[in-house]
């Protein structure tokens, strides 16, 4: 008698086998960029922000696979949140090829260091900036400072915002929706939850700014 | 910081073709101009050892059933790569965070699969900007000036910027070599109390085991181990605290954990298989040697001690025939070199003479009496110990005698060895005679030492000089005996006026002490007095 199949081993395998083809996948955009054939740049932008949204989907999936009983653990090391947001923005600017303006705020703002899981975190907010560069209209902002005894990551835009009902919604389980942005926040929530400081957890905070753009916060204990 | 790339070398370890030349494309982006590519670890370490790469990017599945993590610390424990040179993994999936998070020796940094050429330069700009930062620290630690090094680190801790943890913990590792236990204790305390990082905690067990404090280590390690199961070097050093504790059973059950979660760790196996031997659990030493043997066929990194473990289950199983394949297969894959021959020679002899092939046994021993005379072999001591158990079988009792008076006198403070010098001797049905000989040995280097020592308090320093430099010439593999000679040495120079033989004397010492224990409190004590005497009569070092 064969051993029964293992549909869960078979997923994960699946998506980590998918996961290596898109980044084989990038590195030939990269190499295809690096030709600089004019009048490409919008399109290799666009495949790329494409790539890039299947990895991070991807990826959240894996992680959260693994959350079965509710357990996601982090691996808390101290990183520099100024150097952590260049990162973003490096990867953020190469999916847009100029026609969005990516901005870092006030730095000087910003701790020296922090202790959180920069894959992690780093995970959420590209989902945050992915959301961003679906609704902007012209730039979005990136800002890291310490509020209280949190880090506070935000990630601000000028669209239209958060529709109302995502201003209300619960974020601790995963929506389906026709924009399919539910995964990515339970996501976030999931990581700003798994990292503790003595009592004190993280939390995502919906909002939207001065100017209606949606501002997306997530602090770190 | 403005960077020049077109002047770094660098080293691509990647398994897999098609990520080798990609990244080779990316590089070449940014004005990399010299690029080599290794497929294999040992195609890495080969081209290391050929010529210095500045960077190097390496993906930590190698394919071969190796790991980057695994190769990374072959590089740094073989000095391959210097504090200076830039060492980036990369990895498809998150597994290695949590392996990153837990190691002693650490890379510069990782990236996830897949990233943008700007992340992978921006990154190494950070890395080169950061080691520039360290570079004064760096290059006082490879000069082996460290306590100027420690002065310099905590220098740095006064601002806080982004490397304050980085500098906490390489001043933490600073103060560890040298035997500064205390002031370690505080930083690692320091850094838990900002956070509870793995490493921090692991550093204060450390130093609860340093200070032979069991309990509090073994309670910490588990809550370690608890929190993050993935730090291998907790379950290791779990093991030794429970070792030191006499409960050795929990100490094997400890490793086989480890083993069972990193299988290819040859040194864990090791341990473990040594640990199993103690508890007679031979069938699992046989597989952790086994083990060790296996792995070591594909990696430059092996030694004949590990056939002499596998070949000494084996023969304590009764599985003879295989026992001396072993020992065939150990001159086979060191080339007949004289350690190899030696190693088998002896091991044959037991292996013969406890399967009743007497003649046989006898021709073995007489062969690893003649390579040991002829070669000048410094065999290791569990392999000593069993020349001079054959050489009692043999009725050879004058060279048994003078075996493990030897290793007694080169070991003389290592307990575990004269508790086995005793029981061969006990085994040999002269337990009385060999408490004799061993107990006077040991009796007589403490002597030796400390009259050595008492007649340099009392100024008589050439007194100091000779006793000490003939217990050296008797003794060279004694770290204490061959570590005071030089302290005499120098401090002769110090007070009487340099002496050139006395100076090249101690260095000779220094040397061997280097090779012994480069990490120990005295040796590095002794080290900084070479250096303040060659500086106190401008000889250039």
């Amino acid at each position: 008698m064969s051993a029964p199949l293992d549909l869960n081993l078979l997923a994960a395998a699946s998506m980590h086998e998918v996961k290596n083809l898109l980044g084989q996948l990038t590195l030939s955009l990269e190499e295809i960029a690096q030709a600089q054939c004019p009048g490409t740049e919008q399109e290799i932008a666009g495949a790329r922000f494409a790539c890039s949204r299947v990895v991070d989907r991807l990826t959240e999936m894996m992680i959260l696979y693994k959350l079965d009983g509710g357990h996601l653990h982090p691996s808390i090391a101290a990183h520099s949140p100024s150097d952590f947001l260049e990162d973003i923005m490096l990867s953020a600017k190469n999916l847009t090829a100029g026609r969005i303006e990516l901005r870092i705020q006030a730095l000087d703002q910003a701790p020296e260091f922090w202790f959180y899981d920069r894959d992690l975190v780093e995970s959420a907010m590209m989902n945050a900036v992915h959301n961003a560069l679906l609704y902007a209209r012209s730039w979005i902002s990136l800002s890291a400072e310490q509020n209280g005894d949190d880090l506070v990551l935000r990630v601000t835009d000028d669209g239209a915002g958060y529709p109302t009902e995502l201003l209300q919604a619960r974020l601790d389980a995963p929506r389906t929706s026709d924009q399919g942005c539910g995964l990515g926040l339970y996501f976030a929530h999931s990581v700003a939850q798994a990292h503790r400081n003595q009592d004190r957890c993280g939390k995502v905070l919906l909002d939207n700014g001065e100017n209606g753009g949606a501002m997306f916060s997530l602090y770190l204990p | 910081m403005e960077l020049n790339f077109a002047e770094k070398r660098v080293l691509i370890i990647d398994d897999h073709p098609g990520m080798r030349s990609s990244m080779r494309a990316i590089l070449s982006a940014f004005g990399v101009v010299f690029v080599e590519m290794a497929s294999t670890a040992n195609e890495a370490i080969r081209r290391l050892q050929a010529k210095p790469f500045d960077i190097i990017i390496c993906d930590y599945f190698l394919g071969d059933g190796s790991d980057g993590q695994q190769l990374l610390e072959q590089m740094r424990r073989n000095n391959l790569i210097s504090l200076s040179n830039i060492f980036v993994m990369v990895t498809a999936e998150r597994v290695y965070e949590k392996v990153v998070s837990a190691v002693e020796l650490a890379p510069d940094d990782y990236l996830i699969k897949p990233f943008s050429g700007e992340v992978l330069r921006s990154r190494l700009e950070r890395i080169m900007a950061k080691k520039h930062a360290f570079a004064g620290i760096y290059k006082l630690i490879e000069s082996n000036k460290l306590a100027e090094a420690t002065q310099l680190c905590v220098e740095l801790t006064k601002h806080t910027n982004k490397y304050t943890v980085d500098v906490l913990r390489l001043l933490a590792e600073l103060y560890v070599t040298q035997g500064k236990f205390e002031e370690a204790q505080n930083i690692y305390q320091q850094v838990v109390q900002m956070r509870a990082v793995p490493w921090a905690r692991m550093g204060l067990a450390t130093m609860f085991h340093a200070k032979q404090n069991h309990q509090e280590a073994e309670a910490l390690l588990e809550e370690v181990i608890d929190e993050a199961p993935e730090y291998m070097a907790a379950y290791d050093l779990l093991s030794k605290v429970c070792e030191a504790q006499d409960k050795t059973e929990r100490a094997q059950q400890v490793l086989q954990r480890a083993v069972a979660a990193s299988p290819l760790t040859a040194h864990r196996q090791k341990d473990m298989g040594q640990l199993a031997m103690r508890n007679g659990d031979m069938e699992t030493a046989e597989k952790a040697f086994a083990n060790v043997v296996e792995r070591g066929k594909t990696s430059f990194f092996r030694s004949t001690e590990d056939y002499a473990n596998l070949s000494r289950v084996q023969m304590e199983l009764g599985k003879h025939t295989e026992a001396l394949g072993t020992l065939r297969d150990a001159r086979a894959s060191f080339n007949n070199s004289p350690d190899a021959e030696f190693t088998a020679a002896v091991m044959e002899s037991l292996v013969y003479q406890n399967a009743g092939d007497a003649k046989a046994s006898a021709k073995a021993l007489e062969a690893a009496l003649a390579l040991q005379k002829s070669h000048d072999i410094k065999g290791q001591e569990d392999l000593s110990l069993d020349l001079a158990k054959s050489c009692f079988a043999h009725g050879k009792d004058d060279e048994a005698k003078k075996l493990i008076e030897k290793l007694v006198r080169n070991n003389h403070d290592s307990a575990a060895l004269i508790k086995k010098a005793k029981q061969l001797f006990d085994d040999a049905g002269k337990g009385n005679e060999g408490r004799a000989i061993i107990d006077g040995s040991v009796k007589e280097i403490i002597q030796l030492n400390n009259q050595g020592v008492l007649k340099a308090k009392e100024g008589d320093l050439d007194g100091s000089v000779k006793l000490l430099t003939e217990a050296a010439e008797k003794m060279p593999e004694n770290l204490q005996i061959i570590l005071n000679a030089a302290q005499a040495l120098l401090v002769h120079i110090d007070k009487r006026g340099w002496n050139e033989d006395y100076m090249l004397s101690a260095q000779r010492y220094l040397e061997a002490a280097r090779g012994k224990n480069a990490a120990h409190p005295k040796f590095l004590s002794v080290s900084k007095l070479a250096q303040d005497v060659t500086q106190k009569y401008g000889v250039a070092a």
